[in-house]
């Protein structure tokens, strides 16, 4: 890795020649003002997992940063005044429509954006005297406005995450009884007369409890992209599109790896169910059927009886 | 998988999901590591990292409900983006192996020699294709022609349909010639009724017994073809001279000329050739046997290219046609051949009135002799019954 530092170093300044020159405004910047974050970025999202990357690899790594964006960012630093007005010009819009999808309300989304300006000038002064802005985190990887989003959402939920621990006790609560009204709603109105007898109900939460084992163990050995699909799908509701998109597939490829996932997850969970249960093909063949039939009507409902049991344990 | 499997599994993957989401509250804090930063969450959003340092992402975001989230958000904020990011590195790759495995060895080595099948195929085809477009391009002028017939008809200063789309009036002082086919086993026919050198449409009727007749049609490119080729026996001049400037198909509301055609001496043979053509509305009003002799004009009447034409081959120009009294009663394909019914009788989509034509009669020695050469003769004379116009290896024969 040392002896490379010198190659390393010729090949990002002479992918920084070049991406000055990409940039549709260089803002009088010089290689050696650009090279310290290109390097930065280089190591943290190359090199630090492909520490040999080969030449052409890092060389083309460089010349895929955002050129324009991170000479934007850069000259901002570096206190442009250009650059900081092309930067509110463009990206107030971007700030403004991330933070209003973010915050609750056209006030607090106002407020989001203004703290993300403050975190952008920077509020604290760096040992150079420069404030220490948060646009030095950005790499120059994906696009400017992709990020300024990022930091809105990331400054959103920092910000709820706050406000939750002050009234959390109270809310977990109230939460509680807002949820097991629901299902308790949702139940009579839906299914108004699909209580299962107690026995079949006490057998599926058993055999339930058995293939959700098996199904959770057998999730747990997919590889991670599977994982994620997964919990995209079906964790977050997210619809094929919106899943691909995160995996960066189409929806056709997505939901051709979906069924690839759920053919895979059945004869897992089939082979777990009868190598270490004992279950028998037909047994978990059976099983899946109802489980099919009875989710709606079953699983739902014992969830929603865990609830109200719950609620009704408490002192109110 | 089959459809109830996939909704078992997903049945249970949206329970499990469910219960997820009840018990695990904040799945973000400790388990998933350090969340990911707004560059990393975008980038990734963006599908912007090479694929190890992705994948060193990916657990987390399986994990943390929040990053995967923002990720999710940011993902579809830049779906455009992000798809055009991913999919041009992949779908490069995708076109070069799929070149690749285009121009493989293993695929040339059948690719080729099927290739060339084909184009073997496909030139035989246009060959054979080519040589009938003429009779196929004939074919919707029919109706057409028949009108023209009806106008002219009888005054037989006729028009000469020469090809399919140059029928053009003729005038009348041409000298139209009443052709006779006779009937001449050995296909020699002899053209005679070349006076006014200018092509004519004989006709004929085949069997004096027919209500119908039949018209022969010239069709002066086979003519010219056939230059050579005996001509037609017998024609008779008509006294038809009569202007006919009406020839062309429009005038079909024109009034009908008198019915007079020239009565033609029939041959069974009808062996000028030509296309049987039946023409009902002929038929309706013109008595039967009756024979259309059509003079044809060279006069400035005629295309240029006509002309010239005729002026070239002013003898072989006529050429009888039968023409055609009715839309084929019946259509069948046989040992690759086309046959239309009209009239009774069969003829080969490949025929052509140009063609000399031997006549065989079934039974005969001479039909015993063809098939003993060319069984599949047999078998279409023996699933056509009656009459039929067959071409058969470039010669045309008449079945009876």
């Amino acid at each position: 890795m040392t002896n490379r530092a010198p190659q390393i170093e010729k090949l990002v300044a002479e992918a920084g020649k070049r991406l000055l020159a990409r940039a549709d405004e260089a803002y009088g910047l010089t290689v050696q003002d650009i090279s310290p974050r290109t390097n930065a970025s280089l190591e943290k999202y190359l090199l630090k997992d492909a520490p040999d990357a080969p030449a052409q690899d890092i060389a083309e790594f460089l010349d895929q940063l955002q050129a324009s964006d991170l000479c934007l960012v850069i000259a901002c630093e570096r206190g442009n005044a250009a650059a900081w007005s092309d930067l509110v010009e463009r990206y107030s819009t971007t700030v403004r429509s991330a933070a209003r999808s973010a915050a609750g309300n056209e006030d607090a989304a106002e407020d989001l954006a203004q703290s993300i300006w403050a975190e952008l000038h920077g509020l604290r002064l760096r040992e150079d005297g420069r404030p220490a802005s948060k646009l030095a985190y950005y790499s120059g990887r994906g696009s400017l406005a992709g990020w300024l989003r990022a930091v809105v959402s990331q400054l959103a939920v920092d910000q709820h995450r706050k406000q939750a621990r002050l009234v959390q006790t109270e809310d977990d609560a109230e939460f509680d009884r807002i949820a097991a009204d629901g299902s308790e709603e949702k139940e009579a109105v839906g299914r108004p007369s699909s209580l299962p007898n107690p026995e079949n109900a006490l057998t599926n939460k058993l055999a339930g409890s058995e293939m959700e084992g098996a199904l959770a163990s057998a999730i747990q050995e997919m590889d991670d992209e599977d994982r994620l699909l997964v919990k995209l799908y079906y964790f977050d509701n997210l619809r094929l599109k919106e899943a691909g998109a995160v995996l960066g597939v189409h929806e056709a490829t997505a939901s051709r790896r979906l069924a690839r996932v759920h053919t895979e997850l059945r004869q897992r969970v089939e082979q777990i169910l009868t190598k270490e249960h004992g279950w028998s093909i037909a047994e978990t063949r059976t099983a899946f059927a109802e489980v099919a039939l009875h989710l709606d009507t079953d699983l739902e409902p014992l969830l929603a009886t865990k609830a109200i049991t719950s609620e009704n344990l408490s002192p109110d | 998988m089959k459809q109830p499997e996939y909704n078992e599994i997903d049945s249970l993957l949206r329970s499990w999901a469910g219960r997820e989401r009840s018990v695990s509250g904040n799945s973000s804090d400790g388990r998933a590591g350090a969340h990911l930063d707004a560059d990393e969450l975008n980038s990734y959003a963006e599908g912007a990292l090479p694929p190890a340092t992705r994948a060193r992402y990916t657990p987390h975001l399986v994990e943390c409900d929040e990053c995967r989230k923002i990720v999710a958000q940011l993902a579809v904020a830049a779906g455009p983006v992000a798809r055009e990011l991913v999919a041009a590195k992949p779908e490069g790759r995708g076109w070069q192996k799929a070149l690749a495995a285009l121009f493989a060895p293993a695929v040339m080595k059948f690719a080729l020699p099927a290739l060339g099948l084909i184009v073997v195929g496909v030139l035989f085809f246009a060959t054979r294709r080519g040589s009938d477009r003429a009779a196929i391009v004939a074919t919707p002028n029919i109706e057409k022609e028949k009108l023209n017939a009806e106008s002219v008809a009888t005054p037989i200063g006729s028009p000469a349909y020469s090809d399919s789309t140059s029928s053009e009036p003729a005038k009348s002082d041409a000298q139209a010639k009443k052709t006779d086919t006779k009937s001449s086993a050995a296909a020699g026919n002899k053209e005679q009724g070349t006076l006014s050198a200018e092509s004519s449409v004989f006709v004929a009727e085949k069997k004096p017994e027919e209500p119908e007749k039949d018209r022969t049609r010239t069709e002066e490119d086979e003519a010219k073809a056939k230059a050579g080729a005996p001509a037609p026996t017998a024609t008779t001049q008509s006294a038809a001279g009569q202007p006919s400037n009406t020839a062309r198909p429009a005038s079909a509301d024109a009034p009908p000329p008198p019915k007079a055609v020239v009565a033609a001496k029939e041959t069974a043979g009808a062996s000028a050739g030509g296309k049987v053509l039946a023409d009902k509305n002929e038929s309706k009003r013109e008595a039967p046997r009756s024979v259309v002799v059509d003079g044809v004009d060279s006069s400035d009447a005629a295309k240029p290219k006509d002309d010239d034409r005729q002026k070239a081959k002013p003898l072989s120009a006529a050429r009888a046609n039968v023409d055609r009294r009715d839309q084929a009663e019946d259509t069948r394909s046989l040992a690759g051949r086309r046959f239309a019914k009209h009239n009774g009788v069969w003829v080969d989509s490949n025929y052509k009135s140009s063609m000399s034509t031997v006549q065989v009669s079934r039974g005969s020695e001479q039909y015993r002799a063809l098939i003993a050469d060319e069984p599949e003769i047999n078998n279409i004379a023996n699933q056509l019954k009656g009459e039929i116009f067959l071409v058969w290896k470039g010669r045309a024969y008449h079945i009876k």
